[in-house]
C-alpha cells in the first residue's frame, strides 16, 4: 500500500569508528516526512543532522533499522539500484554548491537528465524552462567560476529539480551566502517546491527560517526529540 | 558517451601543465619506440633486400643438397634445369617471380703459382645477365647502394672477394688499396710440374689468371685457368677470403667436364617478399604434381643469419619498450592519480546523484585514453618528421652482415603496422595505467569522498 509519507526511518542506528571509539551518531530514530512539505532538520553541531541527511540520500547506509524513501525499501537495493535510486527520486543541493567546474550552467542543470537517458528534446525543453523559473536567462555558457555565490547556488537548485525528483535534500544550502541572497534563495525554493510539488527536506540551524518550515526536527546527540511521535 | 567524452577531455585540460607533461612522456616514449622499431625494421629489410639481391628469396635444391650436398656438390645436381625453370616460369606460381635463375657452387684450391700462393676456394658459377636484374630489386623502397656496377661491367671473366685476392697476391694487378703484397717464400717444396706449368703460362699472361683445381663429379681433378676481371667483396671475412665467382658454363666445366650440366641451386627472387610462404607452398604442390625430386628452401633458411640479427635487433626493441611501456605506466598513473586525489569531492557529488560506480571509472579511463591518444599521435608525427629529416641528411653506417657502408635509413613510413602497434601500444598502456586508479576513485564512500573540499 502507498503511503503518503516520502521518508520513513524504522528505528534507525548510525554508528562509526573513531580511532578506537564507537561514536554513535543516531541513536533508534523513527520519523516519516511527508509528501510535498518543506521540512526542517534542525540540531547543534554534531548532533547527528548530516549523518541523518545522508541516509536519507541513500549515500550511506544505516547500522540498523530499515529506511523506506518513495515507496522503497532501500535497505535491499545492491550499489547500482541504488544509484539508479538516487538518479530518479533524489535531489542534492549543498552547502557548497559542489557544481561541476568544467561544465557550464546549463551544462550542470542538464546532466542529472543525461543520467536518466532522457531523449535530447525533452532535455532541452526541461533545462531551459528550469533555467528561465530560476532566474539564470542569459547565463548558461557560463561555467561556475564565473558565477556569484546566489547564481551558483540557483544553479544547484535548479540541478536538484529538472529531473522532478519526489525528494531534494538541502544541506545548509544558505550557509556560505549573505543574508540578501540567502532570502532570495529560500524565497526561490519555496516557489520551486510549490511549483515542482516536491518534497524539500531541510538541514540548516539558521533560527531565523524555521517559519518556513511546514515541519521541523530536532536532533539531539543522536535523537530526535520532536516529531517522534509521527511515526507511532 | 559523448557526453562522458566532452566531459573527460575538458577535465583534462584542467590542469594544463600536468596533463602536458604526461602528454610529452608518452609521445617521447612513441617517439623512442618507433625510432628503434624502425631502425630495426630497416636492419632487417637491408639484410633481407640484400640477400634477395644475391639468392634470391627461395632457393631450389635436389632433395638433400640442403644437409649433406657440401660434401658431395657433384651428387646433388638438379638434372634439367632450363627444363625446370621453363616449366615454373609458365605455371601460375611463375607470375609471383621476378627472377629465375640457376647457380653451382663448387669448392676447391685456387692458386698464383708466379706468386707462389694458394688458397682453398669457394666458387660461385651464375648467369650475370640474370644476376643483374636481381641486383634492381628494391621491395621495401630502402634505395640501398647495389653492386650492379660490378655486374654491368661484367663479360665473362671472373670476380674474387677481395680477401682471396689479397690471399693470392693480386694486389697491384686488380688494383687494391691498402694492400700489402705477400713475400714471396724461399721455395723448399716444389709444386708438382703439372701444375708448375700455369704458373709458367700465368706470368706471360697481361691479364691476371687465377688457376683453380677442382675435383670434377667423378672424382677426377679438372683444372682451368680464370682470367680476373674484377674484385667482388663479400658480406662477411669468411667468404670475401674465399670467393671466386664465374660463369655457370666454366663452373660446370670444371665440375662436370664434358658431361651432362646440372646446377645445385635454382635461386628466385620473388616480386614481392610477402609471397615468401605462398610461394614455397605452390612449388612443393609443383614439384609433387610434376615428380620431381626436389625442395623449396626459404631465406631465413639459408641464411639464418637474419634471423640472429633480427633476433637481437627485437630483443632490444622489445626491452626499451618494456622500459618505455614502465615511464609510461608511472607517469599516467600519478596524473591520474593526482587528479582523482584533487577530485574527491565531484565524485562524491557525481555519486549522489545516481552516477553508478561503472560510471567514475569510465570518466577516468577515459581521461587516461584522451591523455594516450595525444600522446602517442604526437609522438608518431615527431617521429615521422625525425626520420624524413634523417633519411634526407644521408648518414651512412655499415649494417650488420653487409660489406659496404649504406645510407642510414629508418624505414618508418613503409612499416604503417609499426606505427599502428605502438600507437595502439601506448594508448592502451595508458588505459590500464588508469585503471587502478579509476576503480580505487569508483570504490570510494560517496559520505567520505563529499567531506573534501
Amino acid at each position: 500500500m502507498k503511503s503518503d509519507n516520502i521518508v520513513t526511518f524504522k528505528n534507525i542506528h548510525k554508528s562509526y569508528l573513531l580511532g578506537e571509539h564507537e561514536i554513535k551518531a543516531l541513536q533508534g530514530i523513527n520519523f516519516c516526512v511527508k509528501k510535498e512539505s518543506f521540512t526542517f532538520i534542525v540540531g547543534k553541531s554534531g548532533s547527528g543532522k548530516s549523518t541523518l541527511l545522508n541516509l536519507i540520500g541513500a549515500i550511506d547506509t544505516p547500522t540498523k533499522g530499515s529506511i523506506m524513501i518513495n515507496n522503497t525499501s532501500i535497505d535491499e537495493l545492491n550499489d547500482d539500484e541504488l544509484s539508479d535510486f538516487r538518479a530518479s527520486n533524489i535531489g542534492h543541493i549543498f552547502q557548497n554548491f559542489n557544481l561541476m567546474p568544467v561544465l557550464n550552467v546549463y551544462e550542470n542543470i542538464e546532466y542529472p537528465l543525461l543520467m536518466i537517458n532522457q531523449p535530447k528534446e525533452q532535455r532541452e525543453a526541461k533545462v531551459n524552462e528550469i533555467i528561465k523559473a530560476v532566474g539564470l536567462d542569459g547565463l548558461e555558457k557560463h561555467i561556475p567560476s564565473e558565477l556569484s555565490g546566489g547564481q551558483r547556488q540557483r544553479v544547484a537548485i535548479a540541478r536538484a529539480l529538472v529531473n522532478e525528483p519526489a525528494l531534494v535534500l538541502a544541506d545548509e544550502p544558505t550557509a556560505n551566502l549573505d543574508s540578501v541572497t540567502s532570502a532570495e534563495i529560500l524565497s526561490l525554493m519555496t516557489k520551486m517546491q510549490k511549483e515542482y510539488k516536491t518534497t524539500f527536506l531541510f538541514v540548516t540551524h539558521d533560527a531565523d527560517i524555521m517559519h518556513m518550515a511546514d515541519e521541523i526536527f530536532v536532533l539531539k546527540d543522536g535523537k530526535l526529540t520532536r516529531g517522534e511521535e509521527d511515526v507511532k | 558517451m559523448l557526453n562522458s567524452i566532452k566531459i573527460a577531455f575538458r577535465n583534462t585540460l584542467r590542469n594544463k601543465r600536468r596533463t602536458l607533461l604526461s602528454v610529452f612522456a608518452i609521445a617521447i616514449g612513441a617517439f623512442a619506440s618507433l625510432l628503434i622499431g624502425s631502425f630495426v625494421a630497416s636492419v632487417n629489410q637491408g639484410i633481407q633486400t640484400q640477400v634477395a639481391r644475391s639468392s634470391g628469396h627461395l632457393q631450389i635444391h635436389k632433395k638433400g643438397y640442403f644437409d649433406f650436398g657440401v660434401g658431395s656438390v657433384g651428387e646433388y645436381g638438379i638434372e634439367k634445369y632450363d627444363e625446370i625453370i621453363s616449366k615454373i616460369k609458365s605455371d601460375e606460381v611463375g607470375n609471383y617471380i621476378n627472377v629465375i635463375t640457376p647457380t653451382l657452387t663448387i669448392s676447391g684450391i685456387a692458386g698464383n703459382y708466379a706468386k707462389e700462393s694458394s688458397q682453398t676456394f669457394v666458387g660461385l658459377g651464375f648467369v650475370a645477365s640474370e644476376q643483374l636484374e636481381m641486383q634492381k630489386w628494391d621491395g621495401y623502397n630502402l634505395n640501398m647502394p647495389s653492386t650492379d656496377m660490378i655486374l654491368k661491367a661484367y663479360k665473362n671473366g671472373g670476380l674474387i672477394g677481395q680477401g682471396l685476392a689479397k690471399n693470392l697476391s693480386f694486389c697491384k694487378e686488380l688494383n687494391i688499396k691498402e694492400c700489402k703484397e705477400k713475400k714471396a717464400k724461399i721455395n723448399t717444396n716444389p709444386i708438382d710440374n703439372d701444375i708448375a706449368g700455369f704458373a709458367i703460362e700465368e706470368e706471360t699472361s697481361s691479364v691476371p689468371t687465377v688457376s683453380l683445381l677442382v675435383a670434377s663429379a667423378k672424382g677426377a681433378p679438372n683444372i682451368i685457368n680464370l682470367p680476373l676481371e674484377k674484385v667482388w667483396s663479400q658480406q662477411n671475412k669468411e667468404m670475401d677470403d674465399r670467393f671466386i665467382a664465374m660463369p655457370l658454363k666454366t663452373a660446370q666445366m670444371l665440375l662436370y667436364g664434358k658431361g651432362e650440366k646440372r646446377v645445385n641451386t635454382i635461386n628466385i627472387q620473388l616480386k614481392s617478399p610477402d609471397d615468401i610462404a605462398l610461394v614455397s607452398q605452390k612449388l612443393e604442390q609443383f614439384f609433387s604434381l610434376n615428380h620431381l625430386d626436389l625442395e623449396v628452401i626459404k631465406l631465413d633458411e639459408f641464411n639464418p643469419q637474419i634471423n640472429k640479427v633480427v633476433g637481437m635487433f627485437t630483443v632490444i626493441f622489445a626491452f626499451v619498450s618494456v622500459v618505455i611501456g614502465l615511464i609510461v605506466i608511472f607517469t599516467i598513473s600519478n596524473t591520474m592519480t593526482m587528479s582523482i586525489m584533487e577530485r574527491f569531492n565531484e565524485i562524491g557529488t557525481l555519486r549522489s546523484m545516481g552516477l553508478r560506480r561503472a560510471g567514475v571509472r569510465t570518466y577516468f579511463l577515459l581521461e587516461g585514453s584522451i591523455i594516450g591518444i595525444f600522446g602517442a599521435t604526437f609522438g608518431v608525427f615527431l617521429s615521422l618528421l625525425t626520420t624524413t629529416i634523417i633519411n634526407n641528411v644521408g648518414l651512412m653506417w655499415t649494417p650488420p652482415s653487409v660489406a659496404e657502408p649504406t645510407k642510414l635509413v629508418f624505414n618508418l613510413l613503409g612499416n604503417p603496422s609499426l606505427i599502428f602497434g605502438i600507437w595502439l601500444f601506448l594508448i592502451v598502456v595508458s588505459v590500464l595505467s588508469s585503471l587502478l586508479p579509476a576503480v580505487r576513485a569508483s570504490r570510494m564512500k560517496i559520505v567520505d569522498a563529499l567531506k573534501y573540499d
